[in-house]
C-alpha cells in the first residue's frame, strides 16, 4: 500500500518488518529445522512482541482504534483489539516457553504449534489492518494531527 | 437514496449478507454441470436458444458468477471505497429476489416455457437493479483507489446496458418483440461477461489479489491502460454489432481485449513477485489458469471472426469464456475469501479469532482444484473435437468438482457456528 500520513507510512513500515521476522519462523518450521536452530529464531520474535510489537498495538489501541469507532468502524476496531489480545495471550506463552534453557520434547513441540499459529495470527492481523485500519487513518486524519501522531509514537 | 432499512454501522456487513450469496452460489455451480451432465450430448449444437444447455449457461452466468459478484462486491467494494453499504435491508432483498429468480428463470428456459421465463427474468432484473443502485450509492461517494473506482463505474454502466438488452431478449421470447436477436444477444454477452463480470473481475483483483498475497498494489498506470483498452473493445464490439456483427471489427475488438487482458497480467504478476511472503497459496492456480482461459477466450473470438477456426469453435470460445475465465475466478477468489470472512466474524464471539486455515478444509480444496481444471480442460477438447462423450465425462469431473466446492462451503459454515457456540470448541483445531 502506499500512505500519505506520516504515522501511516511508519506503522506501514514495521508491519513490513513483522511480517519478514514471522515468515522466516514459519518457514523454518515448515522446512523441520532442527530445534537448536529454531531457538534463536524463537527468541527474536518472542522479544519482538513484547517490546516493538507491544508498542505498535498500545499506540493502534490508544490513538486509532478510537477514531476508527468514531468513524463509523467500530466492529472492525472491536475484531483488531480483540486480535491483540489473543496475540499478547500467545505471545505470552511463546515468551515463557522461549525462555526456557532445556526444553522438553511437550515444550519444544508446544513451540512448534504456537509458532506456526502466531505467525498465522500476526500475519493475518497485519493483512486487516493494512486492508481496513491504515487507509481510513490515511483518510481520517489532516496533516497536524498526523504530526502529532508521528511524534507522539516517535517518543514512545 | 432509498429509505429502506439503515445504512451499515460500518464497512463489515452480518456475516450472513455475504455468505448467502456464496452458498447459493454453490449450490447453482451444483445443477449447472448436473444439467450440462444430462444435456452432454446438445452442447456442440448449441448457438443460443432456449433448452437445457442454455439453462446450465445461465445457472452458471446468474446463478453462481453474478451471485458470487454481488455477494463479494458488497462486501469487499466497501472496504476498498472506505464506504459502507448504503442499505443491509436492501443487500438482502437482492437476494431474496435474485436467488428465486435464477430458479425460475432456468427452471422454464430448461421446459421451453417463455411464460415462467419472464417472471424469473424480472424478478433477476430487479435484483440486479436494486444491486446497480447500491453500487452506484456506493461509487458515488467512494475515496481512495482510483482505479478500482474506474472499473466499477464501467462494470456499473456494463451492468445496465447488459441489464436492458436482456430485457429486449426476453421481450422477444415471450411477445415476440421483432429485433436481431444474434446481435442482441452477442452485445448482452459482451456487456455482460467481459463488461459486468470482467470488468468488476479484473478490478477488485487490484485489490483483493495483493491482500490475500500481502504485496503492493499494482500500478495505477497500468491499472487505467487496461482499463481503457478493455473499454475500447467492448465499445468496438459493441459498434461491429449494430453494424450487422461485422467480423474484422469484432475481431479488433477481440485484439484489444487480448492487449487489455495480457497488461493486466503482466501488472499482477508484478504485483505479486514483490509479495512480502513466498508462498502464494493454491488459490493462485486457478487464478493463473482462469487468466490463461481469459486471454485464450479473446484470440479464440479474433481467430473465429477471421474464419481462422471452424464455426463449431463457438462453443469453444464460450467454454474459455464462462467456466473457463469467470468461473475459475471466482471459484478461486471464494476459496480464500469464504474462510477469510468466516474468521473475520468467528472473532466476534468473544474468543479469540479462529485462525483462516482451522476453518478451511485445504484437502477437500485440493481435490476441488483439480477437478475443475480437469473438467474445464476436458470440456474445451470435447467442445473443440464435437464430442458428446467427451463432454460427458467434463460435466461428470466438474459435477464432483461442484460437490467438493459446495463441501468446503458447508465445512467452514460448520466451524464458524462451531466457533460461536460453547459446545463445539474444536473450531480452533486444524482438520480436514
Amino acid at each position: 500500500m502506499f500512505y500519505s500520513r506520516q504515522i501511516s507510512v511508519r506503522l506501514h513500515a514495521e508491519h513490513l518488518a513483522t511480517i519478514q521476522l514471522w515468515s522466516r519462523l514459519e518457514h523454518a518450521i515448515a522446512a523441520r529445522m532442527p530445534d537448536e536452530q529454531l531457538a534463536p529464531l524463537y527468541r527474536n520474535c518472542a522479544a519482538a512482541l513484547a517490546d516493538e510489537v507491544e508498542r505498535h498495538f498500545a499506540f493502534e489501541e490508544k490513538q486509532l482504534f478510537i477514531r476508527l469507532a468514531e468513524a463509523g468502524d467500530g466492529d472492525i476496531a472491536e475484531l483488531l483489539r480483540e486480535e491483540h489480545e489473543t496475540i499478547r495471550e500467545a505471545g505470552a506463552r511463546l515468551q515463557e516457553l522461549a525462555a526456557q534453557v532445556r526444553p522438553d520434547e511437550a515444550a519444544k513441540r508446544e513451540l512448534r504449534a504456537l509458532g506456526v499459529e502466531l505467525a498465522e495470527r500476526v500475519v493475518s492481523h497485519v493483512q486487516k489492518e493494512e486492508m481496513a485500519l491504515l487507509p481510513a487513518i490515511d483518510d481520517l486524519i489532516d496533516e497536524d494531527t498526523d504530526r502529532e501522531l508521528a511524534l507522539s509514537y516517535a517518543s514512545q | 437514496m432509498i429509505p429502506i432499512g439503515s445504512a451499515a454501522r460500518g464497512r463489515l456487513l452480518p456475516v450472513s449478507v455475504p455468505m448467502r450469496y456464496f452458498g447459493t452460489a454453490a449450490a447453482y455451480q451444483v445443477f449447472a454441470w448436473a444439467l450440462l451432465l444430462y444435456a452432454a450430448d446438445d452442447l456442440a449444437g448449441f448457438r443460443g436458444g432456449l433448452g437445457p444447455v442454455f439453462a446450465a449457461l445461465h445457472l452458471v452466468t446468474l446463478g453462481v458468477l453474478a451471485m458470487t459478484a454481488v455477494g463479494a462486491s458488497l462486501q469487499m467494494l466497501p472496504v476498498s471505497t472506505r464506504q459502507p453499504v448504503q442499505s443491509v435491508a436492501l443487500a438482502r432483498i437482492v437476494w431474496w429476489l435474485l436467488a428465486p429468480g435464477v430458479a425460475v428463470f432456468a427452471g422454464a428456459a430448461i421446459l421451453y416455457a417463455p411464460r415462467p421465463m419472464a417472471l424469473g427474468a424480472l424478478a433477476v432484473f430487479a435484483a440486479l437493479g436494486l444491486y446497480a443502485w447500491l453500487l452506484f450509492a456506493n461509487l458515488r461517494s467512494a475515496r481512495g483507489m482510483p482505479a478500482i473506482r474506474a472499473y466499477g463505474w464501467a462494470a456499473l454502466v456494463c451492468l445496465v446496458l447488459a441489464l436492458a438488452l436482456g430485457l429486449l431478449l426476453v421481450a422477444h421470447y415471450e411477445h415476440g418483440l421483432a429485433l436481431d436477436r444474434a446481435g442482441v444477444a452477442l452485445a448482452h454477452l459482451v456487456l455482460a461477461s467481459y463488461g459486468f463480470m470482467g470488468l468488476l473481475a479484473l478490478g477488485l483483483s487490484c485489490f483483493m489479489l495483493p491482500m490475500f498475497a500481502l504485496s503492493p498494489p499494482p500500478s495505477g498506470m497500468l491499472a487505467t491502460a487496461s482499463l481503457a483498452l478493455a473499454l475500447g473493445a467492448i465499445a468496438l464490439a459493441l459498434i461491429a454489432t449494430v453494424l450487422d456483427r461485422q467480423p474484422a471489427l469484432l475481431a479488433v475488438a477481440c485484439a484489444l481485449g487480448f492487449a487489455a487482458a495480457i497488461v493486466h497480467v503482466i501488472m499482477m504478476e508484478k504485483s505479486l513477485a514483490a509479495r512480502l511472503r513466498p508462498p502464494l497459496g493454491a488459490a493462485f492456480l486457478l487464478v493463473r489458469a482462469a487468466w490463461v482461459c481469459l486471454a485464450a477466450s479473446l484470440a479464440a473470438g479474433a481467430a473465429l471472426m477471421l474464419g481462422w477456426l471452424p464455426e463449431r469453435f463457438v462453443v469453444v470460445f464460450g467454454v474459455l469464456l464462462v467456466p473457463g475465465w469467470l468461473l475459475t475466478f471466482v471459484l478461486a477468489v471464494l476459496q480464500r475469501i469464504v474462510p477469510f470472512l468466516a474468521s473475520v466474524h468467528a472473532g466476534a464471539h468473544g474468543r479469540g479469532p479462529a485462525l483462516v486455515s482451522s476453518l478451511t478444509p485445504e484437502r477437500t480444496l485440493d481435490v476441488q482444484r483439480w477437478l475443475h481444471l480437469s473438467a474445464t480442460a476436458l470440456l474445451i477438447a470435447g467442445a473443440a473435437f464435437q464430442s458428446a462423450a467427451g463432454v460427458r465425462l467434463a460435466a461428470a469431473i466438474g459435477l464432483a468438482a461442484a460437490i467438493a466446492f459446495a463441501v468446503f462451503f458447508t465445512t467452514v459454515m460448520r466451524r464458524l457456528r462451531g466457533s460461536g457456540s460453547n459446545r463445539s470448541p474444536d473450531v480452533l483445531q486444524p482438520t480436514n
